[in-house]
């Protein structure tokens, strides 16, 4: 119980940071040039949203869909979301992809709100409002089908209330990401982003493997204890692609130097 | 006027749809066939437990390598 409990916490958790680090660069742009009065406003409706979605969706699932068919339904939507976040994060580390840079965001933010004629007013700002608004609601989207998929798992094995136990690590999250960034005013550049989708990846592929496949019918040998070995296998599989992948990385970025030069 | 442009709205909350849930074809084909021969496997051929979880986990890790196989295929070879 207290694995899944745990590791339920810690994926909503890391997973919240991981999306609430991005929206908060956003709503940082928009409180820098516009207002913060606008860009605070947008994120509370953003998170008010966000919490009227897990609530609503959460417990209608809860209620009115049978465990095993939900079962099921969680484990592919965990695999898929999963494996998308672990195939970013293979690619990261390969050097495929450029590692997630904040600090360009927020500059390609703010030169397009300048470009917009976007100019600092103490007033509520509409575009400024909607644009914290929209980045925190659809960062926030994704997060709130983890809390929910978690959430409905935990509550149908009857350990307690999941979504509030997922809630409640997204909501940390955000305290702890809005805390970090209210005092550096800055974008989170130093927070590990790869490394939290890594984790995250790994969780959110282990959990939906088992729960996907006990919504099959297959018996996992050691019951939860199987949990552990799949995410070991996991582990050992995405590095052996990291490292087999490396070559074309690093091919691709002389590449980039050479024709830099 | 630009594809993007030119989709009519439907398409495209199918496709935004789409890119939440999914935004890789391979592997969402991957996850499909592991659920749905998973399915076959445990409910109707009744094969050993072993099988079913290794063809199971094998095919969902399959279309991680895939995907990241022709990632890897559509960029310059590494010089040996």
């Amino acid at each position: 119980m207290i694995t899944h409990v745990g590791a339920v916490f810690i994926a909503s958790f890391l997973a919240s940071t991981v999306e609430f680090v991005e929206a908060f660069t956003i709503v940082l742009v928009i409180g820098a040039t516009i207002n913060w009065k606008s860009s605070l406003a947008g994120a509370g409706l953003g998170i008010l949203a966000l919490a009227a979605i897990v609530s609503i969706l959460g417990t209608a699932l809860v209620r009115f869909v049978p465990i095993s068919a939900l079962r099921l339904v969680v484990g592919v939507l965990l695999v898929l979301f999963g494996l998308k976040w672990l195939k970013k994060s293979i690619m990261r580390y390969a050097g495929l992809k450029a590692l997630h840079d904040e600090e360009a965001i927020y500059e390609e933010q703010l030169a397009e709100l300048r470009a917009a004629g976007k100019a600092k007013s103490s007033a509520i700002d509409p575009f400024g409002l909607v644009t914290s608004f929209k980045s925190v609601l659809l960062e926030g989207l994704e997060v709130a089908f983890i809390v929910i998929t978690f959430g409905i798992q935990i509550s149908g094995k009857g350990q307690g209330n999941g979504i509030a136990i997922a809630s409640l690590a997204a909501a940390l999250a955000f305290v702890v990401v809005v805390a970090i960034g209210a005092a550096v005013r800055a974008p989170l550049q130093r927070i590990p982003e790869n490394t939290l989708k890594y984790v995250v990846g790994i969780m959110l592929t282990t959990f939906g493997t088992f729960w996907g496949g006990e919504g099959l019918g297959i018996v996992w040998w050691g019951s939860d204890i199987f949990l552990l070995v799949l995410a070991a296998f996991y582990l050992a599989v995405s590095w052996f692609l990291v490292t087999r992948l490396r070559p074309y990385g690093q091919a691709a970025s002389i590449k980039t130097a050479e024709e830099a030069r | 006027m630009s594809e993007k442009t030119s989709k009519n709205p439907v398409v495209k909350a199918l496709a935004a749809i789409y890119d939440f849930f999914a935004g890789d074809h391979v592997i969402l084909a991957g996850v499909a066939a592991a659920f749905v021969i998973g399915a076959i496997l445990v409910r109707t051929l009744h094969g050993p437990m072993a099988i079913d979880l290794i063809v199971f986990v094998a095919l969902i890790v399959g279309g991680l390598v895939l995907t990241l196989a022709r990632e890897a295929a559509g960029r310059e070879k590494p010089h040996q």
